[in-house]
């Protein structure tokens, strides 16, 4: 095993979490290193934001207003904003990071455009719009301005931590297949979701709660693991562009229909007109619309791929023209292929897709500190800031904990006294090389089929107590009997996929436990969470936190902090409810 | 149902004398449109699990151009590729550089 040289903050991931935090930590004269498992800037959920079509990253009109978007509603305000999202979040949200994100976002929009993002113009009431991968640039280019060092196509696989303070990552190089121990005073979690516990996301490869499993091993806590976004309108079939989200992005806007097998309207049949209209022509179309499709896959009217049709209705013809004048990009490369597919009359075949987390590490809102002592964590990797329902900007969200998270980070870093790490890694290792001392096992492959297949069972758009229940325990089986029967037919260190897939496996057993576990425990609906056997949101209940402790999925609940919002206590549909939340809006 | 024959370039330095290529058949159903990506996707996950192509990392939607192969002779992002023909070649894109099968060293 390697030791490389020692650092003052070193940081998982290099989406724009990690990219910012990176950014704020040598700004305190920290020497910091970001390793991550793709290539720094062309990686995570980040490069894929709004199809790097158009991305929005959110801010009070007020603000944008006083930046010089003379279109923004400079009537806005932050507070208007901060009660907006506790209403989208259903009550449940951490109110210190919704300060912190109200807050900080005019400032961390600022910077970006100061450093040389390009904005596009606004996008809806309270964003700009621009490309994933130019917030990827921006935040590199001033990452390695500061000096921060970079190792690439690396994966960490745990965090070294003793008497619950870090000393530093164990990680893997996947070309070498070398693994080493990379010391820091303090760490910094910013790997990003969990999209690979589904068998559909819209996510890239690289994500499977490396981070979320990781910080339960090393003693964090999850906090709000039963709210996962779906993403209705993603391309299931043809497969070559399985995943693509652009006819999201192309129905948002207003093109394009959702049919059924029979090529028949359910969305507008399935709600009151009131509730059809939000899910056609609001914000709110991720949550409902995979609502309605999950609803009409079940009952049997979806087509055998298990999706429903988007099309573009061909008449009249400059229904397309008009498309194009709208989004250019839908002229140009795989999204030309698609729209030509599109105007010979075909459907997409498209479904809900895993799509972001809500979920994640428990942290505090004033440090991004976790339970652990040095270890801090930030962006879609960490829960708490959008409570049961994300409406708003995650870059946001990635911005704004990226660069608290850093500031923090470096600063414990440079008063921390403690000595070197002497214990043992035999624990970090031991567990990562067992299967190559097998000759005859299970196949890893196999157990992601599975988990995936349970994932989609029991955590799908709409979930009951059956289904949940036999996710966990087929999680738990595989925790508890399966992973340690694991071999592979390749004994090769050098880029072995079969070993990298185990190293996933490991860490998506932890967080499809925890949010199965979670799922299970929330008996009522509530934002994207939603129990078909507990259709109704229920406030004199469950306005709670669920907080999952430990690796054995121990739990507790913990009060919603009280602020300036005013808690309900009804119990309604939550269909209904989203009607009354929205009815509150600014 | 329709079948694609990929011939892939495979070598590991640990066991390979020099490299060797191997042939697999994958099946394809009629309406539906596969790229390159997929083509490997499917014989690892369903012929052969030592195939070592780049995946750790993968948009597969054409945005971080890191899947690059040969095919046929030409480089091209495996994930952008559509597979129309009945055979493919598939090799790294730079044989002095190879790591291991399709990957290789920056
Ligand atoms: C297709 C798509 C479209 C989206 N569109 C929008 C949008 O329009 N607006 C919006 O606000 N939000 C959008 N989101 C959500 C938003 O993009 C993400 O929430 C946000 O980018 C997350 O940033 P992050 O830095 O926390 O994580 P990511 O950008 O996902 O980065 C995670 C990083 O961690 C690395 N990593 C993972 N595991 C390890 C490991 N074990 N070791 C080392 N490194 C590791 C990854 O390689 C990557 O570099 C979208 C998401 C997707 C998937």
């Amino acid at each position: 095993m390697n030791c490389n040289t020692n650092y003052d903050v070193v940081i998982i991931g290099s989406g724009g979490a990690g990219l910012r935090a990176a950014i704020s930590a040598a700004s305190k004269n920290c020497k910091t290193i970001v390793i991550t498992r793709g290539k720094a800037n062309r990686s995570g959920a980040t490069l894929l934001a709004g199809a790097n079509i158009s991305a929005d990253i959110g801010c009070d009109g007020k603000s944008l207003y006083e930046m010089g978007f003379k279109d923004a509603n400079k009537h806005d305000s932050k507070q208007k904003w901060f009660e907006d999202l506790i209403l989208e979040g259903f009550y449940v949200n951490d109110q210190d990071l919704v300060e912190l994100f109200v807050e900080d976002a005019e400032k961390r929009v600022r910077e970006l455009i100061d450093w040389g993002m390009k904005v596009k113009g606004l996008e809806g009431d309270r964003g700009i719009s621009v490309e994933g991968s130019d917030i990827l640039d921006t935040l590199i280019k001033k990452a390695r301005e500061k000096g921060v060092e970079f190792i690439e196509d690396t994966i960490v696989t745990d965090i070294v931590v003793e008497n619950n303070e870090v000393y530093g990552v164990i990680s893997l190089d996947v070309l070498s297949g070398e693994i080493s121990f990379v010391s820091a005073k303090s760490v910094i979690i910013a790997a990003g979701g969990m999209h690979s516990i589904f068998p559909f996301t819209t996510g890239s490869t690289d994500l499977y709660g490396d981070g979320q499993a990781a910080a339960l091993r090393a003693g964090c806590e999850l906090i709000d693991m039963e709210y996962i976004s779906f993403c209705p309108v993603v391309i299931k079939h043809p497969e070559k562009y399985k995943g693509n989200l652009v006819p999201y992005i192309m129905h948002t806007i207003g093109y394009g229909d959702i049919l059924n097998k029979y090529g028949r309207d359910f969305i507008s049949t399935m709600y009151t007109k009131e509730v059809a209209n939000l899910a056609l022509n609001s914000e709110w179309n991720k949550l409902l619309i995979s609502y309605a499709i999950h609803t009409e896959i079940l009952k049997g009217k979806g087509t055998e791929e298990n999706g429903v049709y988007f099309a573009v209705n061909n008449f009249p013809r400059q229904v397309f023209d008009e498309m194009y004048r709208e989004l250019p990009a839908l002229k140009k490369g795989i999204y030309k292929e698609l729209t030509t597919y599109l105007e010979q009359g075909n459907g997409l075949v498209v479904a809900p897709a895993a799509h972001y987390f809500e979920g994640g590490i428990k942290v505090s809102g004033k440090t991004m500190e976790t339970k652990v002592k040095g270890l801090f964590a930030a962006g879609e990797c960490t829960g708490g800031l959008f409570g049961a329902n994300r409406v708003s900007a995650a870059t946001t969200e990635m911005l704004i904990e990226g660069a608290l998270a850093g500031e923090k980070a470096g600063e414990y870093a440079m008063q921390t006294d403690r000595k070197a790490y002497i214990g043992s890694f035999d624990k970090y290792i031991e567990p990562l090389m067992k299967p190559f001392n097998k000759t005859k096992g299970i196949s890893p492959i196999a157990l992601r089929k599975q988990l995936q297949e349970l994932a989609y069972e029991g955590l799908w758009v709409t979930r009951n107590e059956e289904g949940i229940e036999k996710c966990l325990a087929g999680v738990n089986e595989i925790m508890q009997y399966k992973l340690d029967e694991v071999s592979f037919i390749n004994s090769s260190k050098v880029y072995n996929k079969e070993w990298m897939e185990y190293i996933g496996l490991r860490n998506m057993c932890m967080c499809l436990g925890a949010s199965a576990k979670a799922a299970l425990l929330r008996k009522e609906s509530r934002g994207v969470h939603i129990r078909e056997d507990y259709i109704e949101t229920n406030n004199e209940k469950w306005l709670n936190k669920i907080i999952i402790e430990d690796t054995a999925f121990n739990h507790r609940f913990e009060a919603v902090n009280l602020t300036k919002v005013q808690l309900p206590d009804s119990k309604l549909d939550l269909k209904d409810f989203i009607v009354e939340l929205v009815g509150k809006l600014s | 149902m329709k079948s694609i024959t990929a011939t892939c370039y495979r070598y590991n330095k640990e066991t390979d004398k020099e490299a060797y290529y191997k042939t697999y058949d994958i099946p394809v159903e009629e309406n539906n449109s596969i790229s390159v990506y997929n083509v490997l996707e499917y014989i690892y996950d369903n012929l052969d699990p030592t195939l070592s192509f780049f995946s750790h990392a993968a948009c597969k939607q054409v945005a971080c151009g890191r899947c690059s192969v040969k095919v046929n002779g030409s480089i091209v992002l495996a994930c952008k590729e559509a597979v129309t023909a009945e055979n493919i070649l598939i090799e790294p894109v730079n044989e002095a550089k190879v790591i291991k099968d399709l990957i290789c060293s920056k």
